[in-house]
């Protein structure tokens, strides 16, 4: 943890179409895989995340940085009601994107190992099927039609689903 | 009705009463008719054009007139009334086909005949065939339709529309000249075949009217015998009649009619020596009988197919259609030691009654119930006795069903076999009410007919917008879930409880993967599940015959299963349903009630009573120590049943002014109990649970409204009210009305404002809304019969709807276009608990 402190450093994150974005080290460190190439000094450099588009990269590091500048809970045991509530009120600001770019923010954040974003996404996703049926929710998720079971498979999983009282 | 009353005195101000409504609700109840008679008597009533409908299959046409095949397709939208076909239409070979005969004195409209299937409603016919000109169809026999002059039954003919060959009968003249008088008809084997007659019954007389086909010119003639006294020797009754003839594995068979104690299927054998002919009765055996009956009205249906003899009861209770059940005996599998079994009976000076009756139930073991017809189809008319048409192998879609015919109310129920339900539909509107309704018979051969052309490219038309969406999704965008890791789609699941797990799980095969069965009803997963709860409750239905309970939820339409764990779940019937328990009160043994919490598996068996009961209902979960059991026993003395399931051993009768047996929906008020008695009054008992308890309140008023027997009431509690919906016949009419406990007399309300309504048999309930869709309006325990989803009756709109996303659709003003569960079913608020 001793760089932590050092909060002038910048970080230097490429995003998969040749984007960079210069970041403050505090909050690049609420990245979990970010901070452990800062510890294995492997982050002088540019970090390239191939895998990561810029319009993914920019509302990840909005994130961080709201995050990081927000008091952490365990630094401040009197932390202010407010600041919580704030926080909240981003996080589902935040949340309010289309389902593609949920689906990327949660891919990347699982990337960078960024706990709190990943959580949040996947509440996210769980509140937008909440009472839709599976065609519903299919659609929500855009998910591949490749990838759904045959009309026989899918019988027998709602079957085997359905029994799940059993 | 309409006057405007003091909110206080229902305790909230969200009713809403006395509106102008109640118009509508009237005009409802007028446009309902009900002609319940049945039977060919009405033939004879009607001087107004009476219309005959029969089933086509497919076959194969031969024209009668000049008109050439290809003008079809113009053919098809005549029926609106352009051109008239003089020849058989193609019939396709994927549906069941109906002929509608018009033979009333209108000279303009007596001559057509409509051709239609119930399954493509745009395809119909009109035609004027010569071999149907005067002429009515009366059966069809081994590919040949029997003709009846009409309107009187004297020239009798054979059509075979295959070969276009006629063979006409000379004139029947009856020695009592009462040609009206004759009942069904029934040709015993291909004209051909040397012992080949055409076999009719009388409705005055126990008498057969038969002609021999085959012989000398001069010896054909029509004979008249009669067998009273060969019936009678089987049923040992008077006046005994023969009805539903059928032919099977080169024999006939036939019911007898008058059945107090003895049903019978009689086996008609065609003699022929020499010149002559004999018919001689025996006995098969009894008719098949399903393990319980409740129906007040049954009727019986024999349909012999190749070597298979089926057998259709149909039972109405309080004019309703309530039960169906399909038997089938295989007469190959017929041993001769069975067909000994009754050799040389008689019973002419006997009595069925002092009777050792082991035969005759070994007869009724030969008997198979059969819970899934498959792709075949039957159909009935209960207005005609000899119509039972049965078709392997129709589109296995439209098969599965016995279509049960009520041409006097202009109905057409759907029996689904397997599923146990019952689709009410009108006929079409071609058929008048006084139509007679059957299927064609005659072998139909698959054309290049224009319906199924329509049919398939309406089909692949859909296929291929569902394929072009699918590669759009595909295309536009290529991150999809199944791109998440597994463990990230974990979590995800983690966040979805129940329903919106087991939803989550079936999209996709990942999703499948991701997410493990849970078991509910373990303590662990009920941790999540108890503080969860369920937007409705959801109707649960108990498939006896696969062991099979499903949940239904009205708002999203999945249907959940469960395997019932109990197996003698499949013999009891519910008789309550509250907080997430039901009880029941088994067949195995009367006298005991169970409870059963389907989601814990949890089951209780209450004391033994020393009675039977007609209903019972519980005041709590059977857990909390309050719980108290109240039954409505059968017996002749005015009794109720108490027992605490907490505290007493055993049931504590009480003495109660008002005798149980009607009684219905029994509902706890406080420390009183509300029941609707068979009319519809509401009866009360005043601090049931105390040890001085003496008298029952009955409502004085009988209900304004003069109300038919098949009006359906329903009593539930909510907060601080008592409410009774009723429902007339089939929905003509929806009310809901408050009791006001100060004036003692019912009130029209219009509006529940934000609470919604579950009414069945067996569960009412009055619940607050949990989302704003959901309010004002009453569920039913019955599905859109195309949609399959819930039916609610919406008290804003005054129709019945479902809940289907963003499809609009058609509300129902009635209960037509719906189906109906006629496995014992209930609403159910899921308890973990």
């Amino acid at each position: 943890m001793s760089t932590s402190s050092s909060s002038s450093k910048k970080i230097v994150l490429k995003s998969a179409d040749n984007e960079t974005f210069e970041i403050d080290e505090i909050v690049a460190l609420e990245s979990q895989a970010i901070k452990n190439m800062i510890e294995d000094e492997c982050a002088d450099n540019v970090i390239p995340l191939g895998n990561i588009d810029s319009k993914t990269l920019s509302k990840i590091i909005e994130y961080c940085k709201k995050h990081a500048e927000s008091p952490k809970k365990d630094d401040n045991a009197d932390i202010d009601e407010k600041a919580v509530e704030d926080l909240k009120s981003f996080d589902a600001e935040f949340a309010k994107v289309d389902m593609p770019l949920i689906q990327d923010i949660l891919m990347a954040a699982n990337f960078l190992n960024i706990d709190n974003l990943i959580g949040l996404m996947c509440r996210t996703i769980a509140d937008r099927i909440k009472g839709k049926t599976p065609e519903e929710i299919r659609k929500i998720l855009n998910i591949n039609k490749n990838d759904l079971l045959s009309p026989e498979q899918e019988a027998k999983a709602r079957e085997e689903n359905s029994w799940a009282f059993d | 009705m309409g006057q405007n009353r003091d909110d206080s005195s229902c305790g909230s101000k969200k009713w809403v009463m006395g509106q102008n409504r109640v118009r509508k609700i009237v005009a409802f109840s007028i446009s309902f008719n009900s002609i319940g008679c049945l039977g060919l008597h009405i033939l004879s009533c009607f001087r107004k054009p009476v219309t005959f409908i029969t089933i086509l299959s497919p076959f194969r046409m031969t024209p009668v007139t000049g008109r050439k095949s290809d003008s079809w397709m113009e053919q098809k939208q005549s029926s609106k009334g352009g051109s008239v076909c003089h020849q058989l239409p193609p019939l396709s070979a994927k549906y069941p086909w109906f002929v509608s005969q018009n033979l009333g004195a209108d000279e303009d409209t007596s001559r057509d005949q409509y051709f239609y299937t119930l399954h493509d409603p745009l395809t119909k016919y009109q035609c004027q065939i010569l071999e149907l000109l005067g002429r009515r169809i009366r059966g069809f026999y081994h590919g040949w339709v029997i003709l009846s002059g009409h309107p009187q039954n004297v020239m009798w003919s054979l059509w075979n529309p295959c070969t276009s060959k006629m063979i006409h009968f000379p004139p029947l003249n009856l020695k009592d000249g009462d040609s009206e008088s004759i009942r069904e008809c029934c040709l015993s084997a291909p004209p051909n075949d040397p012992s080949s007659i055409l076999l009719l019954t009388r409705t005055n007389k126990p008498a057969f009217v038969f002609f021999r086909l085959e012989g000398k010119r001069k010896n054909l003639k029509w004979i008249e015998m009669s067998y009273a006294s060969q019936l009678k020797r089987i049923s040992a009754e008077d006046g005994d009649f023969l009805h539903k003839l059928t032919c099977c594995n080169g024999k006939m068979y036939a019911l007898n009619g008058k059945c107090p104690f003895a049903c019978f299927i009689i086996q008609l054998d065609i003699l022929v020596k020499d010149k002559e002919v004999l018919i001689k009765l025996s006995l098969l055996g009894s008719y098949p009988t399903p393990s319980s009956v409740h129906s007040d009205d049954v009727t019986y249906f024999l349909k012999g197919y190749c070597t298979e003899l089926f057998c259709i009861m149909v039972g109405f209770r309080e004019k309703t259609l309530e039960a169906a059940h399909l038997f089938k005996l295989d007469m190959t599998s017929v041993k001769s030691e069975d067909m000994e079994r009754f050799k040389g009976l008689d019973m002419s000076y006997k009595r069925w009654e002092e009777e050792d009756l082991d035969d005759i139930v070994m007869s009724m073991k030969l008997w198979k119930e059969l819970v899934d017809l498959k792709d075949a189809i039957f159909f009935v008319d209960l207005g005609r006795d000899n119509l039972a048409y049965y078709r392997p192998g129709i589109a296995s879609e439209l098969g599965g069903y016995i279509y049960i015919c009520d041409g006097m109310a202009n109905i057409l129920y759907s029996y689904h076999v397997k599923e146990n339900t019952i689709s009410l539909s009108y006929m079409p509107s071609l058929v008048l009410p006084t139509s007679n309704v059957s299927l064609w018979e005659c072998r139909l051969e698959d054309d290049h007919g224009g319906t199924k052309s329509t049919l398939d490219s309406k089909q692949e038309e859909n296929e291929i917008v569902v394929r072009s969406v699918a590669d759009n999704e595909v295309g536009l965008n290529e991150s999809n879930l199944l791109n998440l890791p597994f463990d990230i789609l974990e979590m995800i699941m983690e966040h979805c409880v129940c329903v919106e797990y087991l939803n989550f799980r079936a999209t996709c095969k990942l999703c499948h993967v991701a997410a493990p069965l849970i078991q509910w009803s373990n303590k662990t997963s009920s941790m999540r599940s108890q503080t969860y709860s369920l937007v409705s409750p959801w109707l649960m239905v108990i498939d006896r015959n696969q062991g099979i309970i499903t949940f239904t939820d009205p708002m999203l339409g999945e249907n959940y299963f469960m395997k019932s764990s109990h197996e003698s779940l499949a013999h009891q019937e519910i008789c309550c349903s509250r907080f997430g328990w039901l009880l029941f009160f088994s067949y195995d043994d009367l006298e005991c009630l169970v409870f059963f919490n389907p989601f814990t598996t949890n089951l209780r068996k209450l004391p033994e009573a020393s009675y039977g009961f007609y209903t019972a209902c519980f005041s709590a979960p059977p857990t909390s120590p309050d719980c108290m059991v109240v039954g409505f026993p059968i017996t002749d003395q005015c009794l109720v049943l108490i027992h605490y399931v907490a505290r007493e051993s055993s049931w504590r009768p009480i003495v109660v002014g008002t005798e149980p047996n009607s009684m219905c929906f029994p509902t706890f008020f406080g420390q009183d109990l509300y029941a609707l008695g068979g009319d519809g009054k509401l009866i009360g008992f005043k601090e049931l649970g105390e040890e001085d308890y003496s008298s029952a309140f009955v409502e004085a008023t009988v209900p304004v409204r003069s109300c038919t027997s098949s009006t359906r009431y329903y009593l539930m509690k909510c907060e601080q009210n008592l409410l009774k919906v009723i429902v007339g016949k089939f929905g003509k009419s929806v009310e809901v009305s408050i009791w006001d406990f100060s004036k003692q007399e019912w009130e029209k309300i219009h509006s529940l404002g934000n609470r919604m309504i579950y009414i069945c048999g067996t569960t009412c309930l009055c619940v607050e809304a949990k989302t704003r869709e959901m309010e004002n309006k009453i569920y039913f325990p019955i599905l859109h019969s195309k949609k399959k989803k819930i039916v609610f009756y919406s008290l804003e709109t005054c129709t019945f709807q479902t809940f289907n996303g963003e499809n609009i659709q058609q509300p129902l003003k009635d209960l037509f276009g719906t189906t109906y569960h006629l496995f014992p079913h209930a609403w159910i608020e899921p308890t973990w608990s």
